[in-house]
């Protein structure tokens, strides 16, 4: 009939009667409708109620704090009943329902935070940057946090796992350590890395700096990788390789863009690092094995890319820890050495660095160690520099600990300098540093 | 840059040839966390299975190094068993230095040896590291029990049918014959054969056992006097109080009804200091406690100096299968500990 009108009608008042009786039509079906569905929902409610003892919703209902009327004044009438409030449900009275689709805070990320604070004192002072320094020049005797580190750790899906680790240091500065994404268990014995992160080049290169045998990184690596050591956003892929000449070889290809700013680019240059490690590991016996790595990184050491930076390592570590009183007992021994090529306008310099570090644990809490040091600067061989630290550290618990650490350096270009520094670092959390 | 990238791609192809593994034919690879759960696994998969254990029986296993002999383990592994608890926090990054999708988490290859075992001291409330080195899901020491055994074989079964289907009956009867064993052990197998292995073990989980076994008869005489095994042998010591050193004895000490009054450690994972050890001693001196059982993977200075100072046994332990060179299967072990409690007590 309504066609038959619209037919009727001039063009100029189509449009205002077909809206009105299209608006008609719209609210007489739903007020037919309405109490239909109302009933299915109340009986459906009603036989759930019914079936209460056993079902479990989806998300989780707790018993309202309203009382009858408040409800009534809070809840209009119809949600009542499609709540299953109301009615024929007088047990199910002063439930409220929830859904599950806000309360998903069970898949947020493992989050732990570590804070990492020292304090220390040298002689003599001396102009802040002459000597490359642990915290960097230009730090007094005094406190320092050196970095409160975030990690944040979550499978992304059945095949891959996000990590994040970013810290504030004590002066409110943001630092993005790692940020990446792996597959685990690719074909091949591959796993594979994207993002930001440490490069494996040698060992404590890829160790975050709360988890180092030392307070600091030795001076070969704050030397040739810079403070921060080497790290970049790029791509990485590492074999677990078929059995070759040691128990276990592996190899790890990487790619970065930028560098360290020191052997190579400023970090996010438009220029690429090529990184390499590859391992050998021997157990020789069930208490003691041995890891040798050797090491390699490519790449340009000025913006332009013109002027190319090579650099080799060479990786120990002896370790024997006997495995019935692993607690107690552990002997550490650990050397990193590192050769750079680094072209400059005026030719090629070489030069190179490395240290020894031992580690002794006698007892539950106790570790004691020496790291002795040696390192070129990469821009020059002529100037060389030595340090030997004594290390004693106290493991409160499995979660926090205090070190001392006393550390004389020598210098060619600058003053000698005694240091003595009291680190503490804490860790909140599940994340724990395996190291092996 | 370009030639590097060559190099990079050419290595990527290399890694990927020398990478792929070659299956081996015939006996499947077990390696588990605990050397427990292998000798279970023996057990269970008999000839067809070879297996391997990551911790060694005398070694913490709360404490591994995540070695990549390890995961070059792992990697061949076509079952990997695990407590599937936190106690073992290093299996993870083994896992994934073993690039074997086979045995990540959920797949056939993994096996959670916990799965179905009433776990005790679950926490009931938030917990937080000011309690020690707590286990968020409760006490992973499941292993310390007999009837815990059980269902970890139970577990293992489940893992071994299901990368192995054509095996399914020969390691489902092999699993009977493991179960039939370790309640003769345990009960005896008069008892067993009264009553029933699974009832018998469903009584001495929530505590009804000895009440039922004192109350009924059989063939004209009580049961508790059919009963033999394990626990007929640790009646010695049902009811004996004693000292721990660590929270990792609670489940034998439930199935053979000791009673753990203290631990050496002031806190689970906390090293004994000098005022906790004072309150310790005081409470043997004060309970006549005569028995401090330790780990043999703990240092032995404060139990023996406890020794020392209150006249109390202080009993070293394997924990483990392996923990001690004779000690090869788990029959072996729990024959160990009930001999040397036993023995420890008369010789008091």
């Amino acid at each position: 009939m309504w066609r038959a009108s619209l037919h009727a009608e001039s063009i100029g008042g189509v449009t205002a009667i077909r809206l009105l009786l299209i608006a008609f039509l719209a609210l007489t079906s739903v007020a037919v409708a309405a109490p239909e569905r109302c009933a299915c929902d109340s009986s459906r409610a009603a036989s759930e109620g019914a079936a209460n003892e056993t079902f479990e919703p989806p998300g989780r209902w707790v018993a309202s704090p309203l009382s009858d009327k408040m409800m009534a004044r809070h809840l209009p009438a119809d949600v009542e009943s499609v709540a299953g409030i109301t009615g024929s449900l007088g047990s199910q009275q002063g439930r409220a329902f929830y859904g599950g689709q806000r309360l998903l805070s069970a898949l947020n990320p493992e989050i732990s935070l570590t804070g990492d604070f020292a304090g220390w004192a040298r002689v003599p002072q001396f102009p802040a940057d002459s000597i490359p320094e642990v915290y960097g020049p230009g730090w007094g005797d005094r406190f320092y946090l050196r970095e409160a580190e975030f990690h944040i750790v979550a499978p992304l899906d059945p095949y891959t796992r996000g990590k994040f680790f970013f810290g504030i240091s004590g002066e409110g500065h943001f630092h993005l350590g790692e940020a990446y994404m792996e597959w685990v268990s690719l074909p091949g014995n591959l796993n594979l890395k994207v993002g930001k992160y440490r490069n494996q080049f040698g060992v404590l290169n890829r160790w975050h700096e709360h988890a180092l045998p030392q307070v600091d990184r030795p001076l070969v690596f704050t030397s040739f990788l810079g403070e921060e050591g080497l790290s970049g956003m790029g791509i990485s892929a590492s074999w677990l390789l078929p059995r070759l000449w040691a128990h276990v070889n592996e190899l790890t290809l990487e790619m970065i863009s930028g560098g360290d700013g020191v052997s190579f680019a400023e970090e996010g240059g438009r220029d690429r690092v090529a990184v390499g490690r590859l391992k050998n590991y021997w157990d020789l016996s069930a208490n003691a094995y041995l890891e040798v790595g050797l090491s390699g990184a490519l790449g340009h050491n000025d913006p332009e890319g013109k002027l190319s930076t090579r650099l080799g390592g060479v990786d120990l570590t002896y370790k024997w820890v006997p495995a019935d009183r692993a607690l107690y007992r552990t002997f550490e021994l650990r050397s990193e050495w590192l050769w750079s090529w680094r072209q400059t306008e005026q030719g090629r310099i070489k030069s190179w660095g490395g240290y020894v570090s031992v580690q002794n644990r006698f007892g539950a809490r106790w570790w004691g160690g020496v790291r002795l040091d040696y390192s070129h600067l990469p821009v020059s061989a002529a100037e060389t520099l030595k340090s030997g630290s004594v290390v004693l550290t106290y493991w409160q618990s499995e979660f926090v600990f205090l070190r001392l650490q006393l550390q004389r350096t020598l210098c060619t270009y600058g003053s000698d300098i005694t240091k003595g520094i009291l680190q503490i670092v804490w860790s909140m959390g599940p994340h724990k540093h395996e190291a092996y | 840059m370009g030639r590097m990238l060559k190099i990079l791609c050419g290595m990527l192809a290399l890694g990927l040839g020398l990478g792929v593994r070659v299956a081996v034919a015939g006996q499947l690879f077990v390696v588990s966390t605990l050397p427990d759960y292998a000798a279970i696994a023996q057990e269970v998969g008999g000839e067809r299975v070879e297996v391997a254990s990551i911790v060694r029986g005398n070694e913490n296993p709360h404490f591994v190094l995540p070695k990549p002999s390890y995961a070059r383990l792992l990697q061949r592994a076509d079952l990997f068993i695990t407590s599937g608890l936190d106690l073992e926090l290093w299996a993870p990054t083994l896992i994934d230095g073993a690039r074997n999708a086979r045995i990540l988490e959920g797949e056939p290859g993994y096996v959670a040896a916990s799965y179905g075992v009433a776990l005790l001291e679950v926490p009931t409330r938030a917990v937080d590291r000011s309690a020690g080195d707590i286990h968020l899901y409760g006490n992973p020491h499941f292993h310390t029990s007999p009837i815990n055994a059980k269902k970890i074989a139970e577990n293992i079964l489940a893992g071994l049918q299901r990368i192995d289907p054509g095996s399914s009956a020969y390691y489902e009867a092999r699993y009977r014959r493991f179960v039939s064993r370790i309640d003769s052990a345990m009960f005896g197998p008069e008892l067993v054969r009264i009553v029933g292995g699974e009832k018998l073990s469903e009584m001495l989980l929530n505590g009804t056992l000895m009440d039922y076994l004192r109350t009924q008869e059989a063939d004209g005489a009580k049961l508790i006097d059919k009963l033999g095994g394990w626990l007929r042998e640790g009646f010695a010591f049902r009811g004996e109080k004693v000292i721990v050193y660590h929270k990792s004895w609670e489940y034998f000490c439930r199935d053979f009804g000791l009673v753990i009054v203290d631990y050496v450690e002031p806190k689970p994972g906390i090293p004994p200091t000098a005022k906790h050890v004072k309150e310790v001693v005081d409470e043997i001196q004060a309970l006549g406690i005569r028995l401090l059982l330790v780990d043999n993977y703990y240092e032995r200075n404060t139990p023996r100096e406890i020794e020392a100072r209150t006249g109390v046994k202080a009993l070293f332990l394997p924990h483990m299968v392996g923990g001690e060179p004779e000690i090869r299967t788990v029959f072996d072990l729990y024959d160990c500990w009930v001999r040397r409690i036993r023995d420890a007590l008369a010789a008091r």
